[in-house]
């Protein structure tokens, strides 16, 4: 990657769930372009696609019509085998829910993503984001013992182990509470501006959409508006006027 | 991933135990039947090995000693002289065997179950066979050695009188000495020792000899001794080593087990087979619920093949786990087969355990095979989940509408390749009920794929009396079970499937006893007939003239019974009969032309309908009657009759029959009374006139069909175990299933809850839904168990085995079906009810 190009790039998407009279376009023709480093936000009320264009991206979902290039690789014919090994090493999640397994402790969830492509574990890395996220103390502890907001910081250190091209974070503050969520976006903003990580995020929170470099605003399965970094307010008007 | 896999597991400790319970328990049943049988197995091998001890080689004739029916082929002393003159050999001794009856301080006979009761004559050094380890060989027509482990087993110290019957009327010997044979066969054979000259006069066997044990000089090597006696012998008489003689005795003694033994392998495949259906069922709930955590973990870049291999991972671990257990659980099986049967009057023997490695990687194999192949599904089905889901919030599932030829097209080519087994009719009978069972087991998997489209309907129709007393609640319960039928359908499978074989076995049994008094009620003439008292033992021959001389008897016509083998198709029981007395005490059920009975003589046979059948005999063929010994002699077929019970194999004159068969024992005696006798009186005479012979009563008509159905009753209550068994896997799988649903459903609860649902009514909602699914359950089990007998008894019919429903038996599994219902209910209608209302809503 030559750091200047997109590392992400959805060309000309659609998608179209059920057929016949019950179809229903959640995508109608969507050209996006992430490029390295930045912290994009993409936001727009409930059925306007804004999830759907992340699962497309990150290679969850497949595309009705439309191209999705994972760096060098256009993905969109890539058998579901090759596609998940792809992700591996390319794609991170955050999820709304944290998703973390209940069984495992801190660190074992924070490195599964490498157990499951069997690769080993970078000490050094690993000790650098258990640090980064406050927990290298409670390593041992398990998500049952750790508040939402240490659970999603979990989730966050989960989704950087293994340096992904790009990190997707869904709804990552939906479940928190304030202090949660001001101490989240604080994170995703370091590993932004330290490790020149790509986020790309779904929110409904103006707040953590204020946090991005540039927010892609949906309605109708399409890009209505595109702005740079916005305050929160701003974010607020914005949505209004869009919908 | 493996270390994942088994995380996983410990943290779902307890839903991973139900599925270990039943591996166990099923892989405890195999193991438990292998290690019976090699025990029993290691036994009799020792008992044969003991009984030829110190001889080099072995004269006999070729079917051995230790058949319950045939008696031993007899040879003249004068070849043991013969054979002591022979060049090579040192020492040659002949020894007369027969069954004797001993009879207990009680004055009950001694059981001795499915092993005979032995007498041999005594034989002294260098050979071993009778070896007196207390007290003296016996001497004179006096005295008796027991065998140790009877002589405890009966309480009779040395110097004490024991009765005997043998081929005489009870007698009493001192018991002067205990042989040690095979000394740790206990419940099984009895054997008693005479001196040679007693056992000749005992027995009838003046100047024979039914076994003559040879050693050779030094250097002379058995072959040679073999191939210098070979030309002094005559037909039907064999000389063998020690060791094949040994095997031949083993193989006819295990023979007279194979019916319990492999009866016992059955009940345990069963139990595997329904522990397999609750692993899966286990597994399939396992997987849905962690639907979430598995698209986790796909999103995170797990390969579908990892996913599989997690499934599969849990499947093994548990599978290898539960049966190590179950093979040691086995062991405590293979102790209790034989107190089970004791309880219910069957003698069986014992011995310390033997473990066999067979036992040990057929126990293990199977165990984690099943286990492997229960995995397959669920792990495949996991493989399936798309990663979107796990972003999407965890939702009730909806209602979905069963892929009609999805499950249609498989479950009607497995019924119809099923089927086409079952009635596919080969020649040989052993080969046509394999198929037969194969097909059944293919038709009950066919039934299962069924099952969820029969759900609304059945569900429906069960819900409906529900509903008229709680409309609500037992409408949302309906709409519960019917919206994921093949989820409902799953949760009752095991119970399906336990109940299907339980009540096929039931069946089965029910036809096999039905068939039984059918062929009493129609033919038995007689008003008594005199047996042994084990139904397996002959009757001594002398009693005939006890019986005769009986005031107010008609007549008396006696039946004499080998096994045989007739137009080779396999042994079969060849029945010698009085063509001139048997019609007064007999009718016979002729199927074609009925011959004149009068004019069945020499080389005539008369054929039952199924040994016809196997053996493809008509009236006027000619047929190869093939005794036990080997001797061949053709004869013409002049009647075929029906009658399992009373004269199964066939019939021939005894003029014939003793000229052919070497047998002095009689196998039923059949009594008339006199038209002007009093009937009761003449039998309390009767009875009196056998109290000579311990072991053999007289029954009327009634008792007699009373024993054929107390048998099949016996058998009933082993087969109860099973139902219980496979009533207490359905339990696990119904709650497993229940729970799963709860868990499923925890919004929609609460907001039913929050709309005013009390927690009795929450209760009665879970409840009602276990109710109907374990009564419809039950109902397709009891129809696909039905139709497994009917398929089964097709294939026995030539067999004369009727098709029979015991509705005793059916109430009794729908009351084990809605009981299994109510008390899988209590634990998930108790998770249900604590449900907190506020959280239950907010959960995603």
């Amino acid at each position: 990657m030559d750091g200047d190009g997109p590392v992400v790039m959805g060309r000309d998407l659609h998608k179209r769930h059920g057929t016949g009279a019950a179809a229903v376009d959640a995508l109608r023709g969507v050209t996006v372009e992430l490029h390295r480093g930045s912290f994009t936000a993409i936001m727009g009320p409930s059925g306007s696609g804004k999830s759907t264009l992340m699962h497309l991206l990150a290679g969850l979902d497949r595309p009705t019509s439309g191209e999705v290039w994972l760096g060098p690789t256009n993905i969109t014919g890539l058998a579901e085998d090759d596609l998940t090994r792809l992700r591996r090493t390319r794609v991170g999640f955050v999820f709304q829910t944290f998703n973390l397994l209940p069984m495992l402790n801190v660190e074992e969830n924070v490195v599964l993503p490498l157990r499951i492509a069997g690769e080993q574990v970078d000490r050094q890395w690993l000790e650098r984001l258990l640090v980064a996220i406050g927990l290298e103390s409670r390593r041992a502890h398990r998500p049952s013992e750790l508040s939402g907001g240490e659970q999603q910081r979990v989730a966050l250190a989960r989704g950087l182990i293994a340096r992904p091209t790009i990190l997707f974070a869904d709804e990552p503050t939906g479940n928190l509470d304030s202090r949660g969520t001001e101490i989240l976006l604080y994170m995703l903003r370091r590993a932004v501006e330290e490790l020149r990580q790509t986020i790309a995020m779904v929110t409904h929170d103006p707040l953590a959409a204020s946090r991005a470099d540039r927010i892609l605003f949906l309605g109708d399965g399409k890009i209505v508006r595109e702005t740079g970094a916005l305050q929160a307010s701003e974010v607020l008007s914005v949505l209004k006027e869009t919908r | 991933m493996v270390a994942f896999a088994l995380r996983g597991l410990l943290a779902r400790r307890r839903r991973a135990g139900l599925s270990a319970i039943a591996v166990t328990v099923g892989v405890a049943m195999v193991a438990g039947t292998f290690v019976f049988t090699d025990t029993i197995h290691a036994a009799l091998g020792r008992l044969v090995r003991d009984a030829n001890g110190g001889a080099e080689v072995v004269v006999s004739g070729r079917q051995g000693l230790y058949s319950a029916t045939n008696a031993a082929t007899t040879m003249p002393s004068a070849l043991v002289s013969r054979v002591r003159r022979l060049a090579g050999v040192a020492a040659a001794e002949g020894q007369i065997a027969d069954t004797a009856t001993i009879v207990g301080r009680n004055g009950r006979v001694v059981k001795t179950g499915v092993l005979p009761a032995l007498a041999v004559s005594y034989v002294s050094k260098p050979f071993t066979g009778t070896p007196i380890v207390r007290g003296k060989p016996p001497h004179g027509p006096g005295e008796v050695a027991l065998d140790q482990a009877t002589a405890t087993r009966a309480g009779y110290h040395l110097g004490e009188l024991v009765p005997i019957v043998t081929a005489q009327p009870v007698r009493s010997f001192r018991l002067v000495g205990t042989v040690d044979f095979a000394g740790a066969l206990a419940g099984g054979a009895t054997v008693a020792v005479f001196d040679s000259s007693t056992a000749a006069a005992l027995f009838n066997r003046q100047q024979q000899v039914n076994v003559i044990y040879v050693t050779g000089r030094k250097g002379v090597a058995p072959q040679t001794l073999e191939r210098e006696i070979r030309p002094l012998l005559g037909a039907g008489v064999t000389v063998r080593s020690r060791a094949s003689a040994a095997n031949a005795d083993l193989q006819q003694l295990a023979n007279q087990l194979h019916l319990l033994t492999g009866g016992l392998r059955v009940f345990g495949f069963i139990s595997l087979f329904v522990a397999a259906f609750l692993i899966f069922n286990a597994l399939s709930i396992t997987v849905a619920q962690r639907a979430h955590e598995l698209a986790v973990l796909r999103t995170l870049g797990a390969v579908r093949r990892q996913l599989l291999g997690a499934v599969m991972v849990e499947a093994l671990a548990v599978g290898a786990l539960s049966s190590v257990v179950g093979l040691a659980l086995g062991l405590a099986v293979a102790l209790a087969i034989p107190a089970v049967f004791g309880a219910v009057g069957v003698e069986l023997p014992s011995a310390s355990l033997v473990l066999t490695v067979r036992t040990v990687v057929v126990s293990l194999g199977l165990g984690v095979l099943v286990t492997g192949a229960a995995g397959l599904i669920p792990g495949w089905r996991a493989t399936r989940l798309s990663p979107v889901q796990a972003l999407r919030e965890n939702e009730a599932p909806a209602r979905r509408s069963v892929p009609f030829w999805r499950l249609i097209a498989p479950a009607l080519v497995l019924a119809l390749v099923g089927l086409a087994l079952a009635f596919a009719s080969p020649g040989s009978a052993g080969l046509r009920l394999d198929l037969a069972a194969i097909g059944a087991v293919l038709v009950v998997l066919a039934g299962v794929l069924l099952t969820p489209l029969a759900v609304p309907h059945l569900s429906g129709l069960l819900a409906w009396p529900l509903e008229r007393r709680n409309p609500v609640v037992a409408r949302l319960a309906r709409e519960n079970l019917t919206r994921t039928p093949a989820r409902t359908a799953l949760t009752c499978s095991s119970l399906m499937v336990g109940l299907a074989l339980v009540l096929f076995v039931l069946v089965y049994i029910g036809g096999v006893r039905a068939s039984t008094t059918k062929a009493l009620n129609r033919t038995f003439a007689a008003d008594y007939a005199i047996g042994s008292a084990d139904g397996t033992s002959s009757v001594p021959a002398a009693s005939v003239r006890a019986a005769a001389v009986v005031p107010g008897v008609g007549a008396v016509s006696a039946i004499k019974s080998v096994t045989a083998d007739l137009g080779g198709a396999g042994q079969t029981t060849a029945e010698g009969i009085d063509p001139v007395s048997l019609p007064s005490v007999y009718r016979f059920q002729w199927v074609g032309t009925p011959p004149t009975l009068a004019d069945v003589g020499r080389r005539d046979v008369l054929v039952e309908r199924a040994t016809a059948r196997a053996a493809h005999l008509h009236i006027g063929t000619h047929v190869a009657v093939r005794t036990g010994s080997g001797l061949s002699e053709t004869a013409t077929v002049r009647g075929i009759y029906v009658d399992p019970a009373l004269l199964p194999g066939f019939a021939l004159p005894l003029a014939d029959f003793d000229r052919l068969f070497n047998q002095d024992r009689l196998q039923e005696l059949l009594v008339k009374v006199a038209p002007f006798a009093n009937r009761a009186a003449t039998g309390e005479l009767l009875r009196k006139a056998l109290r000579p012979f311990p072991g053999v009563v007289v029954r009327s008509e009634r008792e007699l069909r009373q024993i054929a159905t107390a048998r099949a009753d016996t058998i009933f209550v082993l087969f109860y175990a099973l139902l219980a068994i496979s009533v207490v896997m359905a339990l696990l799988g119904t709650v497993n299933a229940l729970t799963l649903s709860i868990h499923e459903r925890t919004r929609e609860l609460g907001t039913l809850r929050a709309l005013g649902l009390s927690r009795s009514q929450a209760r009665a909602m879970i409840r009602q839904e276990s109710i109907i699914t374990g009564t419809l359950g039950t109902l397709v089990g009891i129809g696909l168990g039905v139709a497994l007998a009917w398929i089964m008894t097709r294939a026995l019919a030539s067999e004369g085995v009727v098709f029979a429903l015991p509705w005793g038996q059916f109430v009794l599994a729908l009351f084990a079906g809605l009981a299994t219902g109510v008390l899988a209910a209590i634990p998930p209608a108790a998770r249900a009810a604590r449900l907190d209302v506020l959280q239950a809503i907010a959960t995603e």
